[in-house]
């Protein structure tokens, strides 16, 4: 997996760059972290090419959205591939987060 | 997974090495000594040696003795018979000459008498006259008659018999003729003139006369007239018996026998008692025996002179000998009898007292002969007693010591000699039995390493099958056998025998497998590795040993095997219907004989159902009790009939059958035996089902092996990607969840993952692990979902995805494991 991190005026944008599992979400974990304790308040994750995610993955993505929603902050969700999408429906948390079907919608929720 | 490893051990302890407790030994001394008290009264108990001895001398001495003593008592007897005879003889002449001495001037007198009548003019008056003088005088005739014949005497008489006799010293004469008494028809008269010559007349008792019982002595007369000689009467004598009564009494042999005078008719003459004179003898036997003794008194009769033993004669009542003799001139018989309890009584007696006294002698001899025999056996007893302590392991017994020069001293001391061996050859035995448990110790160490290096299972597979067996003839052996993955789709089969058995053979064993096991690959062609594995064995063999060998690469997916046979027993390959083909084919000669000498191989095929069977002549060479050999028909009967069992059970019944000809005879060679079977696959989907298995670590790492393992299979079995990452999803999930959940025991655990294409379109997932027992099932998961992002919490997500994403899910636990099936449709 790779992070593939972009700064814009509105948000921070991480793209996630092939497999988030159980072998690998501690680096998402780590720089998510980071930018948390240095108070940024809005992020912006593009799953465009995210091929595989498993609880583990989703499991940190919800404690993200969880400590930025305490600091009204803004986290969301953009350009889940179709199969993705379909496991965040089986788990729920299409109701939860905040996902656009791009990257500009995403930043125009901003 | 099944356990074919034999193990015989023959541990055989010497019993001599037993070590007794030696305090145990002291307590028992007491004991030992007074057994041996009591096996020294045991020779003179029953079958004691002196009781017996002394049993076997005294009967010996009795036969002797009683021999000798009825020798004697018959010998004395006749000694006693014949002085009986000799006596009872003398006194029959004795006496016999006595009663002639009387009788003889009785019988001289009638004759001078009737010469003088037969002159022309006899003077009667003075022939009268003589014969009265004769009477007086004589103490023994007591009357005399002189009978005329009629008109004899004179013309005027016709009859005349004047006649004298004594009474009370006078002599009275008288005229005994009248007309009441007519001598002419007496015995006295007739006879004698019938006869001619002269008769003693039957003892009779005259009455009138001299009232007295008498004899007669008649003696004829003849006158001359006309020159003829006519008879003309008889002159008479008679005796008194009373005068022979006084001569027999003197005349016995002992105290209480007498004799007696018979006349020929057997009237008695004499007797000891007055009422039997003139008893007809034969009316005096008592009836009891007859016949006997009637012939004796026949024979005695006749006038034998005889010797007899007689018992039942009135007489004499008691058994009696009696000695007869006839009296010369009369007609008489002499007897002499007497008892023969007077004639042997003083024998008896003797005899008797010789019977005390031999009685009380052999009860002497009985006691001195026991007291000497257990003298002589009482060192046999100690040596008994010490021998016996020896034989209970009491070596510290101290010999009896007996000094004389004789056979027991020198029994004594060979069983001395014999102790001291005893000693030295258990000490011996005890070193030799420590030293060979050391060997046996270190060898059965030996054995458990060398059954630990050969693989003993095989995973169980829907499509392959293997079992095998070594069972060593000794605690190590030389054969060998070995089965491998070299990866997930090749393994690795082989079987060797070194030449040689025991501990050398093992040895060479391991380096022949250490070789295979660091050469064969999947990189290099099979034949080039055992030529270079034949390389490195022949460098390092100073022993000039070899190992038959055959090494094979299954194909497990194609079922093709590459194998190359150095010098083994041909192997044999089972088809389904039980037909059976024997691998001739031989590519190289066994290892280890030639540095360059080059290896082929051959492949063969496998379908479904085949089996490939593996020996070593072990098996095929199996000895009975009658030195005849297994031999490969009886294995290959019991592989055709069944063929299709399991290669573990199929091993198990040649094993069997194996060790049951091998009945009663030690195992000569180790029995090595291999079976690899390619399963037959059930029929109804015998293509469809596809298997792949992964064996996994219980660590996060692994998860790389299993995507990669999932996504080859995806690749092979045509899964969509959508349905493989949902796959690979569940997959994480449950693996992830076995790796942190299951185990807390630190160390490593295997977890088996199965793909199965159990039909087009379906693949069935069985992950297996040994750790705690979790049912995921029984997680309530119902909660994970329409929560707010508040209430959201962290964790059994996993497990929800996974229910969500199966077609069917089932857990099990058995044999300690977790088995989840799930089932997915694509």
């Amino acid at each position: 997996m790779e992070l593939i991190e972009k700064n814009t005026e509105k948000c921070i944008i991480i793209g996630i760059k092939g497999r988030l599992d159980t072998i690998n979400y501690s680096i998402l974990e780590k720089r998510l972290m980071e930018l948390l304790d240095q108070n940024v308040t809005k992020i912006m994750v593009n799953c465009s090419q995210m091929d595989y995610v498993s609880s583990s993955g989703l499991r940190i993505l919800l404690m993200a959205l969880k400590r930025i929603t305490m600091v009204k902050g803004k986290f969301v969700l953009c350009s889940l591939q179709e199969n993705i999408r379909e496991i965040f429906e089986i788990s729920g948390f299409t109701s939860i987060f905040e996902i656009y079907p791009n990257e500009e919608d995403a930043l125009n929720a901003f | 997974m099944y356990n074919f490893f034999t193990f015989t051990f023959a541990k055989n302890l010497s019993a001599a090495a037993e070590n007794d407790s030696s305090d145990y030994r002291y307590m028992e001394n007491e004991k030992k000594q007074t057994e041996g008290a009591r096996s020294g009264m045991r020779l003179l108990s029953k079958g004691g040696l002196a009781i017996r001895y002394t049993r076997f001398f005294i009967l010996a001495f009795l036969l002797v003795f009683s021999i000798a003593f009825y020798y004697t008592f018959v010998y004395t007897r006749a000694i006693l018979d014949a002085d009986a005879v000799q006596r009872a003889s003398d006194i029959t002449d004795l006496t016999i000459s006595r009663i002639s001495n009387v009788i003889k001037p009785v019988e001289q007198v009638p004759y001078t008498l009737a010469s003088a009548l037969e002159n022309d003019k006899p003077d009667y008056r003075m022939i009268l006259d003589l014969a009265r003088e004769f009477v007086l005088d004589d103490t023994v005739v007591f009357g005399s008659a002189i009978a005329f014949e009629p008109y004899m005497y004179s013309k005027k008489l016709y009859r005349y018999c004047p006649y004298a006799f004594e009474t009370r010293n006078a002599i009275i004469g008288k005229d005994l003729s009248s007309p009441e008494y007519d001598y002419f028809t007496k015995d006295w008269y007739r006879i004698p003139k019938m006869l001619q010559k002269a008769v003693w007349s039957e003892p009779y008792y005259d009455k009138g006369g001299g009232d007295t019982l008498m004899c007669t002595y008649s003696v004829p007369f003849y006158r001359w007239i006309d020159h003829n000689r006519v008879f003309a009467g008889v002159i008479t004598m008679d005796i008194s018996l009373h005068t022979f009564q006084n001569i027999l009494k003197s005349a016995r042999v002992s105290q209480t026998g007498f004799s007696y005078l018979m006349s020929r008719q057997g009237k008695l003459i004499t007797s000891i008692r007055e009422k039997y004179l003139n008893s007809d003898i034969r009316k005096l036997i008592l009836r009891k025996q007859g016949r006997a003794t009637d012939s004796v008194i026949d024979r005695m009769l006749r006038g034998e002179r005889m010797f007899v033993k007689i018992t039942d004669l009135e007489l004499v009542k008691v058994p009696s000998l009696i000695y007869s003799a006839p009296v010369p001139h009369t007609n008489w018989i002499f007897a002499i009898t007497f008892p023969t309890r007077e004639l042997y009584g003083g024998m008896y007696d003797f005899f008797w007292k010789l019977t005390i006294i031999f009685l009380v002698s052999l009860f002497a001899m009985t006691i001195i002969t026991i007291l000497i025999t257990g003298k002589f056996t009482r060192p046999i007893s100690r040596l008994v007693e010490a021998t016996r302590r020896i034989g209970q392991g009491d070596f510290g017994t101290v010999m009896p010591i007996y000094r004389s020069k004789d056979e027991i001293s020198q029994l004594t001391f060979a069983f001395s000699q014999m102790k001291e061996e005893l000693v030295h050859y258990i000490s011996n035995l005890q070193e030799a039995t420590a030293a060979r448990e050391k060997i046996e110790g270190e060898l059965s160490v030996a054995h458990d390493i060398q059954m630990g290096l050969l693989p003993k299972t095989f995973p169980v597979r829907d499509d392959w099958d293997l079992a095998a067996l070594l069972d060593p003839a000794r605690a190590v052996g030389g054969d060998l056998y070995d089965f491998y993955f070299l990866d997930d789709d090749h393994l690795f089969i082989a079987i060797g025998d070194v030449s040689g058995k025991g501990v050398p053979a093992s040895l060479f064993m391991v380096s022949a497998r250490t070789l295979f096991r660091s050469r064969i690959s999947l990189r290099e062609p099979l034949n080039q590795s055992v030529y270079e594995i034949n390389k490195e064995i022949c460098r390092e063999n100073p022993n000039q040993m070899f190992v038959t060998f055959i090494a094979g690469i299954v194909d497990l997916k194609n079922g093709s095997m590459t194998y190359c046979n150095a010098g083994h027993n041909p192997p044999f390959l089972v088809r389904p219907s039980g037909k059976i083909e024997k691998m001739k084919e031989v590519h190289g000669i066994p290892l280890g004989i030639f540095e360059h000498t080059t290896y082929s191989s051959a492949t063969i095929l496998f379908s479904p159902g085949d089996a490939f069977l593996l020996y070593t002549d072990g098996v095929t060479e199996a000895l009975n009790s009658a030195g005849d050999f297994y031999g490969e028909e009886p294995m290959l009967d019991i592989v055709a009939q069944n063929h299709d069992l399991c290669p573990a059970e199929l091993i198990r019944r040649l094993e069997s059958d194996v060790i049951d000809f091998m009945k009663g005879v030690d195992q000569a060679d180790d029995i090595t035996l291999l079976i690899l079977k390619s399963k037959q696959v059930p029929a109804q989907d015998t293509k469809a089902t596809e298997v792949k298995q992964i064996r996994l670590q219980n660590q996060l790492g692994e998860l790389n092996r299993l995507v990669a393992t999932l996504e080859q299979v995806a690749e092979d079995w045509e899964i969509p990607p959508k349905a493989c990452m949902e796959l690979n999803l569940i997959l994480e999930e449950l693996f992830t969840n076995v790796v942190f959940y299951a185990f807390d025991d630190g160390r490593d655990h295997e977890i088996v993952v199965t793909f199965k294409r159990i039909a087009p379109g379906t693949v069935e997932i069985i992950l297996e692990d040994d750790g705690k027992e979790f049912n995921l099932l029984e997680k309530d998961t119902s909660d994970a979902v329409n929560q707010t992002i508040d209430e959201r919490k962290i964790g059994g997500l996993g497990i929800h995805f996974v229910k969500q994403l199966v077609n069917e899910i089932r857990y099990e636990r058995t044999d300690g494991k977790n088995i989840v099936h799930l089932i997915r449709n694509y």
